[in-house]
Formats: C-alpha cells, sequence, structure tokens
C-alpha cells in the first residue's frame, strides 16, 4: 500500500520509510504540514503518519484544511503524550496515536498496519 | 513726803534762860535756825508742830525734867536727834538718857562752843541720816503692802484658775480621749490593705453607737460596675447592684424615700430610717461612694450623732479613696501587662545599656531582666543589625533585622521621648518574625526559576525528542540489515538514544508538573495508588511489597495525574534505593484531617551530607544518566501547590520512610 511520512525530522521520515519499505509498502515523503498536505492529496496514500509539532502547519490544522478530502487511515506522532488521548485523537479526524519516542518502531508500523486490515 | 529740814532746825530748851542766851551766843552765824524754849511744856508742843533736825533739853541739877522731855520727844519723832546738856552729869542720868530718851549726845555746862557746834553738826547729820532711813523704810513698808495686795490678787487669780482647769480638765481629757479613738482609727486606717478591712473597721466603729444597724457601703469598681458591700453576721459579703445604682446623693440626707426603695429593692426587705452620706473622693469630682446607715434616732439625736460620724468619715473617706484608686490602678496596670502580654510579637522596653526594663511573655517568658541581646537572641554582644542604636540617635523610629537561632526578626526600635525631651533613654523594641515571609520570598523567587526552567524543559524536550526518536527507529532498523560487530555497536546507540529520551520524559514530566495545576479532581488516594502499581511492576519485580490501604475516607482534592507521578517518584526512588532484594511497603491512613501516604523501605538510608538536598532540583545521588534529579524536586512541588506537605519521616540503616500528607477532600 501507499505510506505518507509527514515530519520535519529527516531522521523519523528516513526511519520510517526504511521500515516501511522493509515490509513491502510504497513510502512518500513530506518534510512540513504544508507539502505533506499537497502529496496527500496528489498521492491519496493508504495510511498517513503524520506528525503534530512541526513549523508552518501542524499536523492538526492538516486534518482541519484537508476536510472531506482527507484519504486512508491516519497516525498523528507527539511527543505529547499526556496530553492527547486516544478519544482526542479520533475526534481530530485521526485513527490512531503514537507517542514519540517510539520504543520499538516495528510495532509502530505492525499497529499502523493493523488499521487497514 | 516729808523731806530732812533745811535750813535745820534746832529747839533748844531749857529751865535756865542764861543757858539758853549762851546757846544763842554760840550759835550766831550758823547755817542752823534756833528756836528756845524755857518751857517744856512748850517746847512740846512745837516739836508736835513743827519739824526740828535737833532737839535740845537742858537738863537741871535736880529732877528728871529735861530727860522726860525727851523721853516725850522720841515717842512723838524719834527722827529728830536729841541732846541733853547738864551740868555734871550723874551716871544715873547718863544711862536714863541713853537707854530711855536715846539722845545722841550729852553737852557738858558750861557749853564750849566748838562742842557744842561739832556736837550739833553730828546731831543734824544723824537725823538726816535717820530721816532718810525713815523714809525708806516707809517706801519699803508700802512696797510690802503693794505686793501683799498684789499677792493676794494672784492667790485669787490661781484659784480661780485653778478651779476653771479643774472644770475644763474632764471637757479636754474626754477630747483627748475622742481624739486618741480618732488617731488609732486613722492608724487602723492606714494599715487596711482592702476593701473588707475597712469595712469591718467601720463597722467596729458605728458599733459603740447602739442605736445604728450595720453599715451598706456603695461604691463602683474599676470597671464601674456599681457594688454593694454588706455584713451578713461577721462576713462581709459584695454584691453588684441589681438593676439600677442608686440614686445620687451630693450631700448627707437623712432620711431618703428613694434610698429606702433602692435597698429595699437590692436586700429584698424593708428598710427603715436611713442615713446616707456621700463620701466624696479626690479621685473624682463626683460623689461616687455612699455609705448606707440604718438607725433609730431622733431627730435631735441625730445631730449628735451625725458629728460623731462625720468626724470618722473623713480619714475613712480618704482610705476609701486610695484602697479603690489602689485598686483601679491595680486593675489598669493588670489590664495593661495583659495587653502588653497578649501582643503575639515579642515587645520590649529596652534602655540605652540594652537592658530589659519590660518585656512581654513572647520576647521571653521566664528570664525578665538582662540585656535584650543576650535573653532575646542569646548572643554576647549587641545583636548584628539591631537598630536601637540608631533609633536612640535620631530620637526616630528604626528598624533592622536580628536573627533568633534559625528565625530572622524584623526590630523596630521606637524611641520613647518624654514632653520636651530632645533625646530619648529608652526605645520600644517591637520584633517581627519575618522568617516565614523571607522564606517565603526566597521560595517565591525559587519557584519562578522552575516555572521558568520548566517552559524551558518542555522546548528541550521537543527538540531533542525528535531527532532521537528518529535516531533510536534507524538503529533498530539498520541493526538488521548489517553484520554482528556492526549491528552491537548500533544497538549501544540505540540504547544511548533510549537514555536520551528519558530523562527528556523527566524533564518533560517536571516542566508539566506545574502546567495545569488548578485541573483538580476529588479523587481516592488509594484508588491513584491501586492504578499506578502496574506502572511500576518493573521497577518493584525484585522486591517484596506490601500494600496496606486505609479504609477510612481517603478522599483528597488533586490532579490524579500529577499525584501519580508523586507515587511513581517515590516508590521508584526506594526500588532504586534498595541494591539488594528488599521490601517496599506503602500505607495510607486518615489523620485528622489528613490524608496520608507513607512510602518505606529497607534500604541503607539517606546520608546525612544528602539529607539538606534530597528536595532540591537537580540534586541526585543516583549514577550518572540514572537520575536527573528532579523527582522529588518535582514531587514536592506538586504536593505543596495542592496544600500539603512531603518529609523524610525517617531515615538511617534500617530504611527511609517518606510521608506524604494532604488535606483531607471537604465533604
Amino acid at each position: 500500500m501507499k505510506v505518507l511520512v509527514v515530519d520535519d525530522e529527516p531522521l523519523v521520515r528516513r526511519s520510517l520509510e526504511k521500515a516501511l519499505v522493509h515490509r513491502g509498502h510504497q513510502v512518500v515523503q513530506a518534510a512540513d504540514g504544508r507539502a505533506g498536505m499537497d502529496v496527500w492529496i496528489s498521492e491519496k496514500p493508504d495510511l498517513i503518519f503524520l506528525d503534530i509539532l512541526m513549523p508552518g502547519l501542524s499536523g492538526l490544522q492538516v486534518l482541519k484544511e484537508l476536510g472531506p478530502r482527507k484519504t486512508g487511515k491516519v497516525v498523528l506522532m507527539s511527543a505529547y503524550s499526556g496530553v492527547h488521548g486516544q478519544e482526542t485523537v479520533q475526534q481530530m479526524g485521526a485513527d490512531l496515536f503514537v507517542a514519540k519516542p517510539f520504543d520499538d518502531i516495528l510495532e509502530v508500523v505492525k499497529k499502523a498496519e493493523g488499521l487497514i486490515a | 513726803m516729808a523731806t530732812p529740814e533745811n535750813p535745820h532746825r534746832i529747839l533748844w530748851t531749857d529751865s535756865d534762860n542764861e543757858a539758853l542766851a549762851a546757846a544763842k551766843r554760840l550759835l550766831k552765824g550758823t547755817a542752823w535756825e534756833l528756836v528756845t524754849s524755857d518751857s517744856y511744856e512748850k517746847a512740846l508742843k512745837q516739836v508736835g508742830n513743827g519739824p526740828f533736825a535737833v532737839v535740845v533739853a537742858g537738863q537741871p541739877a535736880s529732877g528728871e525734867r529735861g530727860l522726860e522731855f525727851l523721853e516725850r520727844v522720841r515717842a512723838l519723832n524719834p527722827s529728830v536727834s536729841r541732846i541733853v546738856s547738864a551740868e555734871q552729869p550723874t551716871r544715873a542720868m547718863v544711862e536714863r538718857a541713853i537707854n530711855e530718851a536715846a539722845v545722841f549726845r550729852i553737852i557738858e555746862k558750861p557749853l564750849d562752843k566748838s562742842d557744842v557746834v561739832k556736837s550739833l553738826a553730828e546731831a543734824v547729820q544723824h537725823h538726816v541720816t535717820s530721816f532718810d532711813q525713815k523714809m525708806l523704810l516707809r517706801e519699803v513698808s508700802r512696797q510690802n503692802k503693794e505686793l501683799e495686795g498684789l499677792k493676794q490678787g494672784l492667790e485669787r487669780m490661781v484659784a480661780d484658775r485653778t478651779k476653771s482647769i479643774k472644770a475644763s480638765k474632764a471637757e479636754v481629757e474626754r477630747k483627748q480621749k475622742r481624739i486618741r479613738a480618732t488617731i488609732r482609727f486613722v492608724k487602723e486606717l492606714a494599715l487596711t490593705a482592702h476593701l473588707d478591712d475597712l469595712f469591718v473597721l467601720i463597722r467596729k466603729e458605728l458599733r459603740v453607737q447602739r442605736r445604728v444597724s450595720d453599715p451598706i457601703l456603695g461604691y463602683y469598681s474599676p470597671e464601674q460596675k456599681a457594688r454593694l458591700l454588706f455584713f451578713r453576721g461577721s462576713q462581709v459579703l459584695e454584691k453588684q447592684c441589681a438593676n439600677e445604682p442608686w440614686p445620687a446623693i451630693d450631700q448627707v440626707k437623712t432620711n431618703s424615700q428613694s434610698v429606702r426603695k433602692f435597698l429595699a429593692d437590692q436586700f429584698g426587705r424593708p428598710f427603715g430610717k436611713v442615713l446616707s452620706i456621700p463620701l466624696k473622693q479626690r479621685s473624682s469630682e463626683k460623689v461616687t461612694s455612699v455609705l448606707f446607715l440604718e438607725h433609730g434616732y431622733s431627730e435631735d439625736d441625730l445631730h449628735d450623732f451625725l458629728e460623731y460620724v462625720m468626724e470618722l468619715l473623713q480619714p475613712f473617706s480618704i482610705t476609701l479613696d486610695r484602697l479603690l484608686l489602689a485598686e483601679d490602678l491595680r486593675h489598669t496596670s493588670v489590664l495593661w501587662e495583659r495587653t502588653f502580654d497578649t501582643i503575639q510579637d515579642p515587645v520590649a522596653i529596652v534602655n540605652v545599656d540594652y537592658d530589659i526594663l519590660r518585656s512581654n511573655r513572647h520576647f521571653s517568658d521566664r528570664v525578665t531582666y538582662g540585656t535584650c541581646y543576650k535573653v532575646f537572641a542569646g548572643q554576647e554582644s549587641v545583636c548584628a543589625g539591631c537598630p536601637v542604636g540608631a533609633a536612640l540617635k535620631a530620637g526616630k523610629a528604626r528598624r533592622g533585622e536580628v536573627r533568633r537561632g534559625e528565625r530572622i526578626y524584623q526590630v523596630h526600635s521606637y524611641p520613647i521621648l518624654g514632653s520636651g525631651e530632645a533625646t530619648a533613654t529608652t526605645v520600644v523594641n517591637h520584633y517581627v518574625d519575618v522568617t516565614e515571609a523571607r522564606n517565603l520570598y526566597s521560595k517565591a523567587i525559587q519557584n519562578e526559576k522552575m516555572a521558568a526552567l520548566g517552559v524551558m524543559a518542555g522546548h528541550i524536550a521537543h527538540e531533542l525528542n525528535n531527532p532521537l526518536t528518529g535516531l533510536r527507529s534507524l538503529a533498530q532498523l539498520l541493526r538488521k540489515e548489517v553484520p554482528a560487530p556492526v549491528a552491537n555497536d548500533l544497538a549501544e546507540v540505540e540504547k544511548a538514544a533510549e537514555r536520551s529520551q528519558r530523562i527528556i520524559k523527566n524533564l518533560l514530566d517536571f516542566s508539566q508538573a506545574g502546567e495545569n495545576s488548578d485541573a483538580a479532581d476529588t479523587v481516592s488516594l488509594n484508588d491513584i495508588i491501586l492504578k499506578t502499581l502496574p506502572m511500576l511492576k518493573t521497577a518493584m519485580r525484585f522486591h517484596r511489597s506490601e500494600i496496606e490501604l486505609t479504609e477510612d475516607d481517603n478522599s483528597i482534592r488533586v490532579n490524579p495525574y500529577m499525584l501519580q507521578q508523586v507515587i511513581f517518584n517515590l516508590v521508584n526512588n526506594a526500588c532504586q534505593a534498595m541494591e539488594n532484594p528488599g521490601s517496599i511497603r506503602i500505607t495510607t491512613s486518615r489523620e485528622e484531617d489528613r490524608v496520608c501516604l507513607y512510602v518505606r523501605d529497607t534500604g541503607p538510608g539517606i546520608p546525612e551530607s544528602a539529607m539538606d538536598r534530597i528536595f532540591e532540583p537537580f540534586f541526585t545521588t543516583k549514577p550518572e544518566g540514572e537520575g536527573t534529579g528532579l523527582g522529588l524536586s518535582m514531587s514536592r512541588q506538586i504536593i505543596e501547590k495542592f496544600g500539603g506537605a512531603i518529609q523524610v519521616t525517617e531515615t538511617g540503616p534500617q530504611g527511609t520512610e517518606f510521608k506524604v500528607s494532604l488535606p483531607a477532600a471537604k465533604e
């Protein structure tokens, strides 16, 4: 499947891509919210890893602006673990929340794959 | 008064005329006036009529007629000098002349001029002398008579006086007795120190008068309460006036209807005739005390009695005045003392030498003398920062800060200036404990710092977390693609990244501890513990755990997530403190209006050197990399936010116990 990774941290994008490719997925990347939104609309990915805190548009703003044009399942990532519970994540239009840092990146990928099944 | 004759007259008598002629002849040319007579009878008449200095009588040879004559002259006028002239005087004649007639001289006939003149001159002189004597005698006897008269008058006077003295002596004795009685009364009054004693005294005095019953005294206490002092038997009783005080009495009232009614109301019995005597007090213009005397005197007797009583009442009134004044003074003094002692801050009056003149209980409850620095601060010399000297010098209030052991006091020194005095020699020191304020101030600064640190920590955490996430994830992935030696290195990279993340998480938690503190819920401490324990499974896996939760109400108002952090920190610390497997005991209890949590370990205890600092941020005893030094600091911050306290209740080789107490939630 087609996976979009939106994060301003290159190492995060790179490691997620590596893990996803390893699992046999096609990966597209975006380094900020604005670019991520453009790719999202043009590529229509099945799964999106979206960072919350980014310069320019934040992950939440991206979701808001996208509105009905949103496709695929969304995994929100943030270091603000305590603040966003599962419930609010769904209210924001996401499907899963993953706290940074990841304890095990492969676990994260597996959880995300589970959304599609 | 008769005077001696001058010129001196001489009477010469002789029956012999020849002798007379011879005498005339002889005395011719002398100063004397000579009168001659040849008849004794005539001559005697002349002596009776006129004064003569000398009488000379011739004595015939026979018979004694001349001597007889002289004897009669002597009887008539003894002061006249008498001379007898005779021819060949016989011894018998001479004897008679001297003894009977007391003649001055005997002149022998025939007359010799010089003998006659000499004799006459001497006789005249004799007369003068004897006359003077006679006069003197007369004067003396007159004076004697006068004296006698005076003496008699005096005696009469003395007798009169004695009589009147005797009469007044009784009166005097009576008065003396009364004065003595009054003096004794005054002396006794002077010794009375209590109103009751005074009252007993006046009754004793009044009892002498049989028709008066026991007195009643109305007076005002220092609190201006109208009070009555009265007797029941020999006992002095006192009571406060029910309802209104006695009617105003500004002069003696012999039988006031309103007073009788007043007393009847107060004592619940009818009163007969009542004498009301106002006792004027010097201390106040108004009459405030009144003596009530129930009596059985008639109008007439009453006057005497009143006179008697008034005499007693003057000293009585003065003593009453003194006692009431003393009581007033005592009352005021006690009031001031109490006021002084009630002031919660220490207060002392101190002189230039720093000697305490007066101090209140909060200044020192035991020692009240000595220097202020010794008594208050336990110093041997003037405290550093003492404002007393400056205040005395300036004559104005000054303040400074002194230390008393651990505590800091702000001292306000107010110089006491007498009216018109330019320099003060005493100051009032008011000590305000500013320790808490100081601590709060430094705590406020600390909090400020912590808040800033929290914000910064949050930023840093976010900035670092992202690359660390990538670093760690990439390391995890790469490890699987490379040969073993490289994979091992990557494993180290991953571990380092993980450790970094953990530190950052702590920082993040810490920074968030200060935020959202208002989001408090009423929760059960037990529930929070039970929710936190699963997270501690890893930490506690080597140790035995005992959990004892109270069944009493343990609801508190806190932010549950924050409290979880505290519990997590405490238990995690306890586990880490025990190098060897030990036991962890977690208990909760309700202690009055607090809910408490105890976390106890069997570790080696907190080193004494670390005790003071364990709650300081970034202080840690754990190996580098294992602790951030923020756990306890953050825990305290959280607990204090919710009005609680955290402390080490015990630490030693047997282990350490932390206690957290939080206010119980109000229903």
